[in-house]
């Protein structure tokens, strides 16, 4: 079986613990108990960063921050075809919450990518992911 | 010693890397060194730049920056693993994975090879001037960056772009090497500019670094050649710049690509225009940039765990008036300024 997105969304966080601790801390600073729930066609990941390290589960369960997009519009955002906001306009990104949870999950967002750009094993991580992509 | 000689061995003395791979030097951190080369072809202008940049850890990272501006923007940076690289201090001989920039002789020589394969770029550099002594800026309290400029080259070679090749000859380029100990982020930011139209026997550079805010100027500098010769620099003082409006273009073509997550939006300090008001004994030059549109490389800041320096790349129209030494000198020609800003 080849590197899912929870795996890999996992192992990010773990790294990014590890060798950016300030990126993690202000994913916790700005989600505090709050947990989101990010689903990629299917599969789907619940992330609390409330406790170190943060909780990642593979179900949908509950949150009050609900993120769906399909593979093919993850790749464009990481390949900067497709802005965040752009895709939230043309309804290819969907994402439900109260919109100071939407705030709150936008600059936890922030904080992982500036932290991922920062870490030393994120290439390997994303050569990874698109090689997931090319088995499917 | 012929003409060829000495250029080649001036480039030797000037432009070699600093700062190699391997443990010959004990890493601040903090150095960075990049070279960079502008062709102005027919139909495109390509930016290039090979990269080593320390980043508070013991090993530097190897960059490649390809860009190109035709009918858009496109391009993007690439890192390359140091076990694929070879850089050796005291020579200019890059090799980072298929991509090298060398000097051969009196000629700078590139290979930059897209990461998908699906463009190929390779070139001859000859300079038409010998290239600068080294000048320093001190950029903040233990913090400077130093540079070589060898303001006009003539190049040859091809671009391969999907297989398809375009040969070309005589084309105009530029070239400058930038070394130093420093941290991206607050402190400073700076314009540079260049313009080498090939119909015209003027060259100039134009650079001005200011701390973070941009409300002080650190240094400032009009450099002017005349075929081969530097005839005529201004300093400092002999400068005034001004810089008004903002360039407003919807789309920024960004990279790298996944840094766009991090740089929402469209505003860059970009201004729609800058000045530069150069005067002193008898000489004096307007030198108007008026900016067309532009593409971000985009660094995360040193000092700053959420922020990004970006490094704008702005196309656009230089309209040079003024006199050197009695000489009257009217340009109008395409170029490039950069504007380095830290959001």
């Amino acid at each position: 079986m080849g590197d899912s997105f929870v795996r890999l969304l996992g192992e990010s966080l773990a790294l990014l613990d590890a060798h950016v601790p300030h990126a993690v801390s202000a994913m916790r600073r700005q989600l505090g108990s709050m947990a989101v729930v990010i689903a990629v066609d299917d599969q789907v990941a619940s992330v609390s960063m409330h406790r170190h390290p943060p909780v990642l589960r593979g179900d949908r369960g509950s949150a009050p921050v609900d993120v769906h997009l399909p593979r093919t519009v993850f790749d464009d955002l990481l390949d900067g075809r497709l802005s965040t906001l752009d895709a939230l306009r043309l309804d290819r990104l969907w994402m439900r919450g109260e919109l100071t949870d939407l705030v709150a999950f936008h600059g936890a967002l922030q904080s992982y990518v500036h932290g991922a750009v920062r870490c030393p094993g994120f290439p390997a991580l994303l050569r990874r992911w698109r090689a997931s992509g090319e088995e499917d | 010693m012929s003409a060829r000689a000495g250029l080649a061995q001036a480039l030797a003395r000037t432009n070699a890397l600093r700062r190699g791979l391997g443990a010959e030097h004990a890493a601040s951190g903090r150095h960075k060194e990049w070279f960079h080369v502008c062709l102005e072809l027919e139909e495109e202008t390509i930016l290039c730049n090979f990269s080593l940049m320390e980043r508070g850890q013991r090993d530097p990272a190897a960059r490649v920056a390809l860009l190109w501006r035709g009918e858009r923007w496109q391009g993007d940076v690439f890192g390359v693993p140091l076990s694929e690289c070879t850089a050796q201090a005291g020579s200019l001989d890059l090799g980072f994975g298929e991509n090298r920039f060398w000097q051969e002789g009196a000629e700078l020589c590139l290979r930059v090879v897209s990461p998908r394969g699906d463009r190929v770029l390779e070139a001859r550099l000859t300079p038409l001037s010998p290239p600068t002594l080294p000048s320093s800026i001190r950029l903040g309290p233990g913090a400077a960056m130093h540079w070589v400029v060898v303001p006009r080259l003539s190049a040859r070679g091809s671009v391969r772009v999907n297989g398809q090749v375009r040969h070309f000859a005589d084309a105009i380029a530029y070239h400058d090497h930038n070394w130093g100990d420093f941290s991206w982020g607050h402190g400073f930011r700076w314009d540079w500019g260049y313009v080498c139209p090939p119909d015209s026997p003027w060259a100039l550079v134009v650079v001005r670094v200011s701390d973070g805010p941009g409300h002080r100027t650190l240094s400032q500098g009009v450099l002017v050649w005349r075929d081969d010769v530097q005839v005529r620099t201004f300093q400092d003082a002999e400068i005034v710049v001004a810089q008004q409006g903002s360039l407003r273009q919807h789309i920024v073509h960004q990279i790298p690509p996944v840094l766009r997550l991090a740089a929402p939006g469209s505003a860059s300090g970009v201004p729609a225009e800058t000045v530069w008001r150069a005067q002193g004994r008898q000489d004096a030059l307007e030198i108007r940039f008026r900016a067309r549109d532009h593409a971000q490389v985009l660094i995360p800041s040193d000092d700053d765990p959420s922020g990004l320096t970006r490094l704008n790349e702005v196309y656009g129209r230089y309209l040079i008036t003024g006199r050197i030494a009695g000489e009257p000198i009217a340009l109008d020609h395409a170029g490039v300024l950069e504007h380095v800003r830290h959001g």
